[in-house]
């Protein structure tokens, strides 16, 4: 809710004031979204430099000599000035090349590449669940407003909302995988070269966890919106004129609710971005998430930089689809 | 929120269809879900011994070279069943052949003479002869390729390394060195075909490689050409996992059939569930907390002596190790086919470590301990002798950082915690002799470098007494606190069958009788 607020709030003074204007507009943010994007690699680049330990030690280990590492330093380049090292990265990342990675040599791409997919796989099938349950629940918990379904779905949706994404992870994998079901795999390693959706069994907690976390999140604002619209003065207006509840319902108050949950789910699916982080980590998947937290562990820049980079554009392209939605119901 | 007027409608309310069509769609994708999650995983049938499942640590890092830095325990398993040195030991420590045959030295133990074994083949099916152990001694001895184990072997004399004939090799040193051939039972100096290493390694042992994704899994295949006892499994697969954690979920839901490491707490929840059992090797593998001899106080040996009567072994064996570990004695062991020093236990002497620090003129003491946590039981320990310190009012702060930050500091930290799992004789080259890079306390001690010497040109008959000796000197002086042998638990399915327990804690090493069941 205050997420949306606060989008609601920056939208009144960056958004366009019409129809004609919305063209611009959108390309005026994609432009600052590569402006963002820029800076995030600079920041990226800066703040690996500032983290404790130094990449040739860590690929050598403690029975190197001093001799070593500083030779080991120099064949990585890393001898260079910092600024001539952040040039070479972005020019070779924007003709194609995206380098090799520090720890074992392997070409970015082809380290990368296969955990995109596996990524995108999670968050896709997610979305696609997350959205729908939202709404049927949303919308059935509104309208049976103040029942004992109601308010169990508020406290549960409350709950889930203030459990991080590893605990409701580890609880799914307790209760479905390891101590009281044992029906699914605890762990969802895809083995390299496979599609994910060949292992649909490992992928059923891993999105349980993050359709849980979204459908509870998303689903209260549906909710909202929902009393929001049932209080409204032309449903109020609709019940004058004698219209069927169903009528009222499925006609007049569920599109008004779902299009004003719009931009809310464009923000879930930037927040599944995180949350598909947290999840590969609990369950061993090998996607963006995993590699960055390898990447970081290892100070691994070329791999970390393109992983942070990927996240942090589906980030910002799926906060600008919230804003769009939002647009175009202002507009409407 | 926004709103918006009410749109007209003609006829049949919009939203209806789409959202039963939406309520069936999801319904439909989680029954599948549910469906697909329910159904078993495909059992492996596939030969007599079948497949076994390994869960290991990731690795991003890693490669297949066997001569890579900073080797994993990850990168160690695999090379362990994919390569082979000159000679071995067995799961009960003791000394065997591999590779080699014989090794002879000349008078005045400067030049030795490597007899190898014949009829064995690499597992591309080619012979395996003296040049590919020249090759690979050259490569091993080159200090730009900065490998692991350059340490042991810095005594060869790179130019003086030579083929004699197809099954002979004559290796020259820089100085003489008695126990040569047990410098060779080492994960890290194995044999591999000439010009092979780095980027393609090819080894003659059990296993060769069919598949490899750096971080995430490599597959395995019996090597059928092997010289030795071939192994019963037709494969090893090592599968990856984030943690230890998700190591034993993937063994709790029959995803791996072992769990290659898991903290004492995690092996004992798991044993007993779904058919799981633990294996247990007792070993000589020991967790220390190290002094920085160069840093005051630890300079001064009243100091670390009352530090090693401060801690309670007996309470870091069942506090910090959870009973899997025996006390230790503030030396490292010998071999197995030594008798232990002739030293008392030394036990936890609250007053007499109070009466040494007040000579020291250090009753005030307070410093950090840092650690890394990389090994279960770090931390632990740390914490122990932090609250057993207090009694004599000496103030520990245990100092947990991230690995990287721990390694860039690495012989600076003035109290840390480290590791040993080698034998003694490699260790006392590599981490007790001075100016040695694993040598973090540097610590210096005439005596124990002159029998160092000794023990190296000494018969194997002799180095018993001397490595007594040596052990009566890391008691009496030494920069740590050794205070267990730990234990290394392996936690793996019922159906395994033939595992065996290693004292070198790397049980994982000898599979040749393992089969698993379906």
């Amino acid at each position: 809710m205050t997420r949306l607020a606060t989008r609601t709030r920056v939208l009144k003074h960056g958004s366009p004031s019409g129809r004609g204007s919305v063209f611009p507009w959108l390309v005026r943010r994609l432009l600052f979204g590569v402006l963002v994007l820029f800076l995030v690699s600079v920041l990226v680049f800066f703040l690996t430099q500032a983290l404790p330990g130094d990449v040739a030690r860590i690929i050598l280990g403690k029975d190197a000599t001093a001799e070593q590492v500083a030779l080991l330093r120099r064949q990585l380049g890393l001898d260079r000035p910092l600024v001539t090292q952040y040039w070479d990265w972005l020019t070779g990342v924007l003709t194609g090349r995206m380098g090799t990675s520090l720890q074992n040599g392997e070409p970015v791409a082809d380290l990368v590449g296969p955990r995109i997919l596996n990524s995108f796989t999670l968050g896709f099938v997610s979305m696609v669940l997350i959205v729908p349950l939202a709404v049927v629940l949303g919308v059935f918990s509104a309208h049976k407003r103040d029942s004992a379904l109601d308010k169990t779905f508020v406290a549960v949706s409350s709950l889930f909302t203030a459990l991080p994404a590893f605990v409701v992870g580890m609880l799914l994998i307790a209760f479905f995988a390891t101590s009281v079901l044992g029906v699914l795999p605890g762990v969802s390693n895809i083995p390299p070269g496979d599609m994910p959706w060949w292992h649909p069994a490992k992928l059923v907690l891993p999105v349980a966890s993050l359709t849980l976390l979204g459908v509870m999140y998303l689903g209260r604002l549906v909710r909202a919106s929902f009393l929001d619209a049932m209080d409204s003065e032309y449903v109020q207006t609709a019940v004058l004129k004698g219209l069927s509840d169903r009528r009222i319902l499925f006609g007049h108050a569920l599109p008004n609710a779902v299009a004003a949950s719009l931009p809310a789910a464009g923000l879930v699916a930037a927040i599944t971005i995180t949350g598909v982080v947290v999840v590969e980590e609990v369950y061993s998947y090998p996607g963006l998430g995993t590699a960055v937290v390898s990447a970081v562990n290892a100070h691994d820049l070329p791999v970390m930089q393109i992983c942070i980079l990927i996240l942090a554009t589906t980030y910002y392209l799926f906060n600008l689809l919230a804003d769009v939605f939002a647009v175009m119901t202002r507009s409407r | 929120m926004f709103r918006r007027p009410p749109r007209s409608v003609p006829g049949m309310p919009a939203g209806r269809l789409p959202l039963r069509t939406l309520a069936v769609a999801t319904g439909f994708a989680l029954t599948a879900a549910t469906i697909a999650g329910c159904a078993p995983s495909e059992p492996a049938r596939d030969g007599r011994g079948g497949t076994l499942r390994i869960a290991a640590a990731t690795d991003a890092g890693e490669t297949l070279n066997p001569y890579a830095s900073n080797q994993t325990p990850t990168q160690q398993l695999r090379s362990s069943l994919l390569y082979e040195g000159l000679t071995h030991l067995d799961a009960t420590g003791k000394f065997e052949w591999r590779l080699a045959t014989a090794m002879t030295p000349n008078k005045d133990l400067t030049e030795w003479t490597i007899k190898l074994r014949p009829g064995v083949t690499f597992t591309d099916g080619s012979a395996f002869t003296a040049a590919d152990v020249v090759a690979s001694i050259k490569y091993l001895r080159d200090p730009e390729h900065a490998v692991q184990g350059l340490a042991l072997i810095e005594m060869i004399d790179a130019a003086r390394v030579e083929a004699v004939d197809e099954l002979t090799v004559r290796v020259g040193l820089t100085r003489p060195f008695g126990p040569f051939k047990d410098i060779w039972a080492n994960v890290f100096l194995p044999m591999t075909k000439a010009g092979s290493a780095p980027a393609k390694p090819i080894g003659t042992g059990p296993f060769a490689v069919t598949s490899f994704a750096a971080g995430r899994q490599s597959k395995l295949a019996r090597h059928d050409g092997y010289w030795g006892a071939k192994p019963k499994l037709k494969a090893v697969d090592i599968v990856e996992y984030q943690s230890q954690q998700a190591q034993a979920n993937a063994l709790l839901s029959d995803e791996v059939d072992i769990a290659s490491s898991a903290t004492p707490a995690i092996a004992k929840s798991l044993a007993g569930k779904n058919g799981i059992e633990l294996l247990d090797s007792k070993g000589d593998f020991t967790l220390r907390i190290g002094f920085n001899t160069t840093v005051a106080p630890f300079g001064d040996v009243r100091v670390r002596q009352a530090l090693r009567l401060l801690i309670d072994r007996r309470q870091v064996v069942s506090n910090a190790f959870g009973g899997y570990a025996r006390p230790a004695n503030d030396h490292e062991a010998g071999t197995p086919q030594c008798p232990a020093p002739n030293v008392p236990q030394r036990e936890q002497d609250i007053d007499r470590a109070k009466r040494l620090l007040a000579e020291a003129g250090q009753s005030d003491l307070a410093f950090s301990v840092a650690t890394d946590g990389l090994l279960p039981g770090m931390k632990e320990l740390a914490q122990v002798f932090s609250e057993n310190a207090a009694k004599a009012g000496v103030k520990v702060d245990v100092n947990v950082v991230p690995p990287q930050q721990f390694l860039s500091k690495w012989g600076k930290w003035p109290v840390y915690i480290d590791f040993n799992t080698l034998p003694y004789l490699p260790y006392v080259i590599t981490s007790l002799l001075p100016d040695r890079v694993a040598n973090a306390a540097h610590w210096k001690n005439p005596e124990f470098s002159r029998l160092a010497d000794e023990l190296f040109a000494a018969s194997d008959e002799e180095q018993c007494s001397i490595m007594n000796r040596m052990h009566g000197i890391e008691y009496a002086e030494g920069p740590m606190i050794t205070p267990a042998f730990v234990n290394v638990l392996l936690p793996y399915n019922g159906r395994v069958r033939g595992l065996v327990p290693d004292v070198s804690g790397r049980p994982l090493s000898f599979l040749s009788n393992v089969t698993v069941g379906r």
